[in-house]
């Protein structure tokens, strides 16, 4: 997977965490809502009680004061409830014409916005009370300011919103352990899916996938078997169809090769003769098809590394008997085993073609040379050096050395497409390594 | 040499019996496993050659039943089968070359003489016996230079002697390597094979052991 692709397993976690997050904030503006109402009440029953209980405290003052001479234009104070700080509640005692007689130490000294009967009040940055007497001739009024009141409230919302720079995090890691837990089996599946390659087509199980995931691979498995099936199938036409295909050639080459046998010494023996070019040449062009469709139906990797050696020792020997005994092949092992995840039959179809590419297009004079390295087979042949440039094209299809040259124009593109599909590297090398003429053939096989 | 072909295809099996034959072989040509089973078992034939598909079965489960019973009879298997496995699967079932079609008819030729003297345990094609000289993957003998003019079954007398100089050979076999399947064989072929022989490479290298049969004088 590309580290651009996405990530469930991060989307999940953003997805969830911020999920989480919404909710806890909506819960805590519901919960401010709530709290503030009831902390409003309560502070409005506090601020009741205190004017209720100092009303009468206010009045016996007021009568001792009048006992006394005094100004009648002074106003009183008393000291505040707390020495060393503001007051949270201050009050006015006031006449009934709204003049102010008495005051706490930190009541303003102009009279609050409120009207004079009982009740709550806004005045400004004040919620007040006011209480009467029953004669209506004094009023105290008792107010607090509306900032101790959002002070609480906020204090308390901070309360609820500092968890959650715990939260994100906790919940992160949580919804990440509880992902990657749930995915393992997915995991599991997707590294067993991963196996399958053009040898290795069977079902995958799928016994611990959650249920929610059954369908994927079902569907998944449905797949792997269609292509097994495609390519056995493919596998399958393409040796029935050499095998079809050569017989009747097979017969018609041999009653030809039997007819010009026959007709020693008849002017028509060069007909048949041209009839046998004809079939050689019609022998050589589907068969060249067929392992160009072999190849690319992928047989040419195998589970398991083997060792090719054997088979070229064969292939070699064909080789051997295949030319003249003045064309010498020179058989040159540096390794042990020739070991490689490869399919020996496409092995086979590439160094074929190679062999025959050197025996066609090689000098007559000089010797064929196979190497065997560890993991590489170099086969060189003698000849005038390729352009550079026409080097690069000959493993395209229907290209040949020269237009004078015999074959396919296939062979090359048949093993480069066996090396490539397999994971191995196909290399042409002209002058040959160490000379300054000739052709070689570098196979790089898989490892 | 008497050789059994096992092919099914007419075209093919008619003109690879033809030219066999006019290289100096006895040949029987069966199209079918169950047929060349029951010519195989009276005959011992010098080398079979066996096509893989056949109607009515496998060739390499004939091949393996006969290496099974112990008969070590050459095969040359003749298929169409180009790949490497199905050519290994036939080499260990114990064929002793492997030929994929279409072939050259003068390859088989060769091959079929490579494998006869390799089973002979002579693989030198170039047999000198005193003035006698028998090129065996020519198929020509000659007389101090001189290439002598044989017929197909004189050949084949020449060639079974020649397979073991010193060795005695039997009448029936010299029949076998003669005489395919349906030849009108007189009782006395074989001494009149025999005697135009000896007239053309010479009287003495031929030796009858009576009541056992010929031989060929050792080099």
């Amino acid at each position: 997977m590309s580290s651009s692709s996405p990530s469930l397993t991060r989307r999940l976690i953003w997805l969830l965490t911020v999920a989480a997050v919404g909710l806890w904030l909506l819960s805590t503006v519901l919960a401010v809502n709530t709290l503030r109402a009831r902390l409003n009440d309560a502070f409005d029953g506090s601020l009741k009680e205190t004017a209720e209980r100092l009303l009468s405290l206010a009045v016996d003052t007021l009568r001792d004061d009048a006992n006394e001479p005094t100004d009648p234009n002074e106003t009183h104070e008393v000291p505040s409830f707390d020495g060393t700080g503001g007051e949270y509640i201050v009050y006015q005692v006031r006449g009934a014409s709204g003049t102010v007689l008495l005051r706490s130490h930190d009541a303003p000294s102009a009279t609050f916005d409120a009207p004079l009967h009982d009740g709550f009040s806004n005045s400004g940055p004040w919620r007040v009370y006011t209480a009467g007497t029953p004669d209506g001739q004094i009023f105290i009024q008792v107010a607090e300011a509306a900032a101790h009141r959002a002070d609480s409230l906020w204090s308390s919302v901070l309360s609820l919103l500092l968890p959650i720079g715990i939260l994100i995090p906790l919940s992160a890691a949580g919804i990440y352990l509880s992902v990657r837990s749930g995915f393992r089996p997915v995991r599991q599946f997707s590294a067993r899916l991963g196996e399958r390659h053009a040898t290795n087509l069977s079902a995958v199980a799928d016994t611990d996938l959650p249920v929610e995931l059954k369908p994927m691979a079902q569907a998944v498995n449905g797949l792997i078997a269609r292509v097994r099936d495609a390519l056995e199938a493919e596998r399958a036409f393409a040796a029935n169809s050499a095998h079809e295909l050569r017989t009747p050639i097979a017969g018609a080459l041999a009653q030809t090769q039997r007819l010009i046998a026959e007709l020693e010494g008849n002017p028509a023996r060069n007909r048949a003769q041209q009839v046998e070019t004809s079939l050689l040449r019609l022998r050589q062009m589907p068969e060249k098809l067929l392992q160009l469709s072999r190849a690319e139906a992928g047989i040419g990797s195998a589970a398991e590394p083997v060792d090719l050696l054997p088979a070229l020792k064969l292939l070699v020997g064909d080789l051997r008997r295949s030319l003249p005994s003045s064309r010498p092949v020179e058989f040159v092992l540096d390794a042990a085993s020739l070991d490689a995840p490869m399919d020996i039959d496409a092995f086979g179809i590439a160094m074929r073609n190679v062999l025959e590419n050197a025996s066609v297009h090689g000098s007559v004079d000089e010797p064929i040379r196979i190497a065997v390295h560890s993991g590489v087979v170099e086969v060189s042949n003698g000849g005038a050096a390729v352009r550079e440039e026409k080097l690069g094209t000959l493993k395209g299809r229907f290209v040949r050395a020269d237009s004078e040259a015999q074959g396919s124009g296939l062979g090359l593109a048949i093993v480069e497409a066996i090396l490539t599909q397999t994971g191995g590297r196909l290399e042409l090398l002209s002058p040959a390594p160490g000379r300054d003429e000739g052709f070689c053939v570098r196979l790089a096989l898989p490892t | 040499m008497r050789i059994l072909l096992v092919e099914d295809d007419d075209m093919l099996g008619n003109a690879v019996r033809d030219h066999l034959v006019a290289h100096r072989h006895a040949v029987d040509w069966m199209t079918r496993i169950a047929r060349a089973a029951d010519a195989r078992a009276p005959t011992p034939y010098d080398i079979i050659l066996l096509d893989l598909n056949l109607p009515d079965g496998g060739g390499l489960e004939f091949l393996q039943g006969l290496r099974k019973s112990g008969d070590r009879v050459p095969v040359i298997i003749l298929t169409a089968m180009d790949q490497l496995t199905a050519r290994i699967s036939g080499l260990n079932a114990g064929a002793d070359d492997y030929l994929v079609k279409p072939f050259d008819l003068d390859e088989l030729i060769a091959r079929v003489a490579a494998v006869g003297r390799r089973h002979a345990g002579n693989p030198n094609p170039l047999i000198e016996i005193g003035a006698l000289s028998i090129d065996q993957s020519r198929r020509i003998a000659a007389v101090r230079g001189r290439v002598l003019d044989l017929t197909a079954r004189e050949w084949a007398l020449l060639d079974k002697l020649s397979q073991h100089p010193g060795t005695v050979v039997s009448k029936a076999q010299i029949e076998d390597a003669l005489f395919e399947f349906g030849a009108e064989v007189e009782s006395n072929a074989v001494e009149v094979y025999v005697s135009r022989l000896r007239k053309k490479i010479g009287h003495p290298l031929i030796h009858t052991s009576r009541g056992l049969g010929y031989r060929l004088a050792r080099s």
